[in-house]
């Protein structure tokens, strides 16, 4: 009996390529306003700063520092049956960006814990030949 | 110039609430639209405006207000739908009021109607965008409202058990009033005895999920002098947005609701102290506790303290969501919250009347914490 429904997975498009592309290589890269230097996140089509459609993607430290610890009891998908409870966490990365995330935790070692301060590492998870998943790693 | 107190609420209008079976949110609308039409003593032909909110499972969309015209039988001058989530009946109210100043109207119906609870509902949808939230697990409808209540708890010492207070007390309320869907009293144990849905949030912080219909007309103060009922007066009005999440340090506070207050004490030259009873948007506990700050009922961080010892029920300082709200009377996306403001101006609500009341704060807020809005009602 098997009836978890594999995960869902985004649609890469022109926009979001470059961030699933170095996700790919191990790395997370956000974009950089080439006009006054504001690094966005969500990826948008323009600077939410200063509305500049220029810009590069850069590599981020891959560091960060967990803002809130959500635990999900609730399955709201069929594909997190198996995993539940599992952590959610917005982290604040240090070049600016705040990011929502996972931590991987099949022991459910965190289940009770709270992580809220925490400084984590972004890891990657490879979810399909194309899409490669940061999550974060707390730091011991 | 100022619209306070120019435009009034005429009829009010709520369906039965709960587990409707066979009922959509089509006919749950029109239900409510006569149970209005009838409390203010008006025809169908004297509304000429409409304003609707599509239920969850509306099929029509942002069509809806077609749809509804249609089956009503009407030709309005000024038609519109409008989707806020728990942000809409507020919107529209503000809508119907400034589209009868403006002269597009005279005499507007606001409806809702879903069939969430036996029709499907999609709330438990992925949330963000693009690079969405969801591809990490972060979805349902208490995901946003628990990262707000882990960054109150952490910055501010925030309990589980103050955010009891709030079920607690619309429990309470809820048990007062016949036509709550759940009326069984609770206390801060039976709160913290029930399951996490996500941490820190438990059951008893979440509202219900309900099928139902609710309906406010409102005319200008002019014209209501006639209707069946005292009008009740629209004596405040604010509205505040954020359209960012990640991006707004302050998202998970909902500072913006602060500008839709604070526009709506202005507009009413009223304070605080001035509201008797107050309708507070409570799709989770949080969210009182962040209205009651917001509002400047209490100060930044301290609202988990003010809940506690009953200030907020019936009988205590400031009674909130005197009808049980959207935790237990009924999940009507803040519908209700408009109706139960105006029984109370009204002097209609019996064992839960608050005695002399004569201001009403109501607020509204909907979708990923983006849209907020507030109301005074004033007794006439
Ligand atoms: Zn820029």
């Amino acid at each position: 009996m098997n009836d978890i429904p594999a995960k869902p997975l985004p649609e890469i498009s022109n926009l979001t390529k470059p961030f699933w592309d170095a996700t790919r290589s191990g790395e997370l890269h956000m974009q950089k306003c080439s006009q006054c230097g504001h690094i966005r996140y969500p990826v948008g089509p323009v600077c939410t700063a200063c509305l500049e459609p220029e810009h590069t993607w850069e590599k981020m430290s891959g560091k960060g520092k967990v803002l809130a610890h959500l635990v999900f009891h609730q399955v709201y998908h069929k594909a997190w049956a198996k995993e539940a409870p599992y952590s959610v966490i917005m982290v604040q990365l240090p070049e600016g960006p705040r990011m929502f995330s996972d931590i991987e935790d099949p022991a459910h070692r965190y289940k009770d814990a709270d992580l809220v301060g925490r400084e984590v590492e972004v890891r990657f998870r490879p979810m399909s030949p194309d899409i490669v998943l940061p999550w974060f790693k707390p730091v011991e | 110039m100022s619209l306070s107190d120019k435009m009034s609420i005429v009829g009010v209008g709520a369906t039965a609430q709960g587990k409707l079976a066979g009922r959509t949110s089509l006919d749950l609308g029109l239900e409510a639209f006569r149970l209005a039409l009838d409390d203010a003593g008006l025809k169908k032909n004297d509304v000429d405006g409409i304003l609707t909110m599509p239920g969850t499972t509306s099929p029509e969309g942002s069509l809806h207000y077609i749809r509804f015209g249609e089956a009503a039988g009407i030709d309005p001058r000024y038609t519109a739908s409008l989707t806020m989530g728990g942000g809409t009946a507020g919107a529209l109210l503000h809508m119907a009021a400034m589209a009868i100043e403006a002269g597009m109207a005279t005499t507007v119906a606001c409806v809702f109607g879903d069939a969430a609870k036996s029709g499907g509902s999609r709330f438990a949808r992925a949330s963000g965008s693009d690079i969405g939230w969801g591809l990490w697990g972060m979805m349902g409808a208490a995901a946003n409202s628990a990262l707000a209540a882990e960054r109150h708890m952490h910055e501010f010492g925030t309990t589980s058990r103050q955010l009891a207070e709030v079920a607690v007390a619309c429990r309470k309320h809820a048990s007062m009033n016949p036509d709550a869907v759940m009326r069984e009293p609770i206390t801060i144990e039976d709160h913290q005895a029930s399951r996490f849905i996500v941490r820190p949030l438990r059951l008893l912080d979440c509202c219900l999920i309900s099928d139902g219909g609710v309906c406010f007309i409102v005319t200008s103060t002019d014209r209501a002098k006639d209707r069946r009922k005292k009008p009740v007066l629209v004596s405040g009005m604010g509205q505040g947005y954020t359209t960012r999440h990640l991006e707004n340090p302050d998202w998970w506070y909902v500072s913006h609701q602060k500008a839709a207050l604070a526009d709506a004490f202005k507009m009413a030259g009223a304070t605080p102290r001035d509201i008797d009873v107050a309708q507070l948007y409570d799709n989770f506990t949080i969210s009182v506790l962040l209205w009651l700050e917001h509002a400047g009922f209490c100060k930044k961080g301290e609202s988990g303290s003010f809940v506690e010892g009953g200030r907020i029920q019936l009988g205590g300082e400031l009674p909130v969501n005197t009808a049980g709200g959207n935790l237990s009377e009924s999940y009507m996306e803040g519908w209700l919250h408009i109706v139960e403001g105006v029984r109370q101006m009204r002097g209609e609500c019996g064992e839960r009347q608050v005695k002399d009341a004569e201001q009403c704060l109501v607020t509204g807020r909907g979708m990923a914490l983006n849209c907020a809005n507030a109301t005074i009602l004033k007794r006439q």
